[in-house]
């Protein structure tokens, strides 16, 4: 026999893929990888949002209660909205272009949130309460969506509202035709079931951004 | 005269000829939202294109739906206050170029509303231009 034709022996031929240690080691640890990050991204909703879209707030108090005119003419207090995420937006329905832009999200919001809606209050707060008695502020924000509630006061009452809030506003002239307008914070705060500060949405917020933030404070 | 010169020059003839045709200013996409029948105004957004080689000026509007309609713009002030102010002085629209009214900036308050502000109801808006003069359009509402 021609020892020179005999094929070289097994030791020498080229390991096959499945007998490659490092290759079955990567493999491996890739495998595992994959499968922590699937898991982490199945859990991570239940630990909140990955970003909130407001102005995150920490506070340890809740919001100091207020009393206020509701809609019926019947006092409402913050605190009977306790166990509700509750939305504040301070605002004069006088304001043509800002406020119903606002109503108008937080109606989106309502209705992308659909039954969870049910744990969370709009709350719209005039900050015109010469204009907007509690019939107007009714009808006003039930056009948007009839479980929303709009709360008058006296100016001193909601001076003392919207000062500890950070809500800000002033009258000023304009046209004859307008007779007087109002400059307002236009932002809208989120109250968590506890009725601590939480989120200050700046305006221009969406009512997808707000929902996708509501959906977390409502299951808290 | 190579063939790439002589469509080169149709071209810019085409332009022109537009041009002399177009009307100088254009205002299209004007909308209101719905408004609460008991909210006291309304309010319209529009574009407005000039297509003139001039500046142009939108120096008052008026609407059969409105008891008094004005120019505003919405404006936040140092500390995060909004509010409105009304442009006494009319909105600027600089030759070739898009002026657009929208939510949170410039928009057409109407005062007093008259009209419904419901989906799918038209009012007429009636604009008066400093150089191309009154153009009237309608406010679809949605």
């Amino acid at each position: 026999m021609d020892s020179a034709t005999e094929t070289a022996p097994s030791a020498v031929q080229p390991k096959t893929f499945w007998q490659n240690k490092i290759l079955r080691y990567a493999l491996l640890g890739l495998g595992i990888g994959i499968g922590l990050g699937a898991l982490f991204l199945a859990i991570r909703p239940l630990f909140g949002p990955t970003e909130w879209h407001g102005m995150v707030i920490q506070s340890n108090q809740p919001v100091t209660n207020f009393t206020l005119t509701s809609s019926d003419g019947e006092p409402v207090s913050l605190i009977d909205f306790r166990g509700k995420v509750v939305m504040l937006y301070f605002g004069y329905t006088f304001c043509p272009d800002v406020c119903p832009a606002t109503m108008i999200e937080l109606s989106d919001a309502m209705e992308t949130l659909g039954e969870q809606s049910e744990d969370v209050q709009v709350v719209m707060i005039t900050l015109d309460p010469e204009r907007d008695t509690p019939e107007v502020m009714r009808n006003y924000v039930a056009h948007f969506n009839e479980s929303f509630m709009g709360l008058t006061g006296t100016p001193e009452e909601l001076i003392a509202v919207t000062a500890p809030m950070g809500i800000f506003y002033e009258r000023h002239e304009g046209s004859s035709a307008s007779g007087y307008l109002i400059d307002h914070t236009a932002t809208v705060a989120v109250l968590d079931k506890e009725g601590k500060l939480r989120l200050v949405y700046p305006f221009g917020i969406t009512g997808a951004e707000m929902a996708a933030d509501l959906k977390y404070l409502v299951r808290e | 005269m190579s063939r790439r010169w002589l469509a080169a020059l149709f071209c810019i003839l085409g332009i022109t000829a537009c041009q002399t045709n177009r009307a100088p200013i254009a205002v299209s996409e004007a909308w209101g939202p719905e408004v609460p029948a008991v909210a006291q105004n309304g309010i319209f957004y529009l574009q407005i294109r000039n297509h003139s080689q001039e500046d142009d000026r939108l120096l008052a509007v008026e609407s059969p739906g409105c008891t008094a309609a004005e120019l505003h713009e919405t404006y936040e002030n140092e500390h995060g206050l909004m509010g409105m102010r009304y442009l006494a002085d009319g909105l600027s629209v600089p030759a070739g170029e898009t002026v657009t009214l929208d939510v949170g900036g410039f928009h057409i308050m109407c005062l007093g509303k008259t009209a419904e502000f419901r989906a799918g109801e038209h009012i007429p808006l009636s604009l008066t231009f400093a150089a191309a003069g009154e153009l009237t359009v309608e406010a679809v509402i949605h």
